[in-house]
C-alpha cells in the first residue's frame, strides 16, 4: 500500500484525568505505527483486552500483596521503563547535536534522572516484601 | 467439528501470580508492547506471558515494517519524544488514581503509606512532562 500522502498518525495528547481510556499499549510503541489506520486498530485492541480483563470476574492468581501495591509495583516498572527511554532520546550522540534536537535532547537526559528518583522513592517505599510466606 | 484437546487449565486464585518485572532501563526496549499497569492485570502467568509476547512482536514487526507507513509530521526524533509526553501523562494520572484509593477503598495502614507517596510524586511526575512539553514546543513548531 503506498502511503506517501497519507498523514501520519502522532501521539495524542493524554488528559491525566482520563488515563484510563490509555490503558493497553505503550505511546511509544504506538507511535511506531504512524498509519492512522493501523494505530487506531492496535489502540482499541489494548483498551479492548484491558476492559475485558477488567470487567471479566476470572479466577486469577490473587496479588499475594494486595491491589494497591501491585498496580504501584506496575507503575514503578513503567517508570524504570520511561527512564530507560528519555535515556535513549538523550544518548550521547542526540545531546551532542547543535539547535532544538540537541537542546531536547539534554532536557530529557535531565528529565531521565528525575523520573529514576521518582522511581527510586516509591520501589523503597514498597520494599522488597512481595507477600511471600 | 472436531473438538478441542483437553488443555492445562489455567491458575487458579491460590496459585503464584505473574511477577512484575525489574525494568533495567538501560533494557527498556525488551518491554515495548503493552504498559506494565495494563499487564498486572493479568496475573495468570500464561495470559500474561502471551501478551507480553504479542507486544514484543508487534512491536519487532513493526520495526521491520515502519518504513512502508506514512513519516513523523515533525521527524522520528520529536515523535517519539511526544510520545514519552504521552505516557509520563499517562503515570500522572495512574499515580493520582492510586492517591485517591484512600478514599475509595478499603487499604491497610502500610496501603495508605503508599497511597500518600503516590500523591505526592504527581506534581513531581507533572512538572517531568511539562518541562518536556515546553522544551519540545507546540507541534509543527518542530519542524
Amino acid at each position: 500500500m503506498s502511503a506517501g500522502i497519507q498523514l501520519a498518525a502522532g501521539p495524542p495528547i493524554v488528559d491525566p484525568e482520563a488515563f484510563h481510556v490509555f490503558h493497553g499499549f505503550r505511546e511509544t510503541s504506538l507511535c511506531l505505527f504512524t498509519n492512522p489506520e493501523h494505530n487506531a486498530a492496535l489502540r482499541a485492541t489494548g483498551r479492548l483486552i484491558y476492559a475485558m480483563a477488567s470487567e471479566g470476574d476470572n479466577d486469577w492468581p490473587a496479588e499475594p500483596e494486595g491491589h494497591p501495591r501491585h498496580q504501584l509495583r506496575a507503575a514503578v516498572a513503567d517508570l524504570h521503563f520511561l527512564q530507560g527511554f528519555l535515556g535513549m532520546l538523550g544518548r550521547p550522540l542526540e545531546c551532542s547535536r547543535e539547535g532544538h534536537e540537541g537542546h531536547l535532547a539534554r532536557v530529557a537526559l535531565r528529565l531521565s534522572g528525575q523520573v529514576a528518583e521518582i522511581a527510586a522513592v516509591l520501589d523503597g517505599e514498597l520494599g522488597a516484601w512481595r507477600g511471600e510466606e | 467439528m472436531p473438538s478441542l484437546p483437553d488443555r492445562t487449565p489455567p491458575s487458579g486464585p491460590d496459585d503464584p501470580p505473574a511477577p512484575i518485572p525489574t525494568i533495567d532501563p538501560d533494557r527498556f526496549e525488551d518491554f515495548e508492547g503493552f504498559r506494565e499497569t495494563t499487564l498486572a492485570v493479568f496475573t495468570e502467568p500464561g495470559a500474561n506471558a502471551t501478551l507480553r509476547g504479542l507486544g514484543d512482536l508487534l512491536y519487532t514487526m513493526a520495526l521491520e515494517y515502519c518504513q512502508h507507513w506514512p513519516v513523523e509530521l515533525d521527524g522520528a526524533f520529536y515523535h517519539q519524544v511526544r510520545a514519552a509526553v504521552a505516557d509520563l501523562r499517562h503515570l500522572e494520572g495512574y499515580l493520582a488514581h492510586l492517591d485517591t484509593q484512600r478514599e475509595e477503598a478499603s487499604l491497610s495502614d502500610h496501603e495508605e503509606r503508599v497511597s500518600e507517596v503516590c500523591g505526592k510524586f504527581v506534581p513531581d511526575l507533572r512538572a517531568v512532562a511539562d518541562a518536556l512539553e515546553t522544551a519540545l514546543g507546540p507541534m509543527g513548531a518542530t519542524r
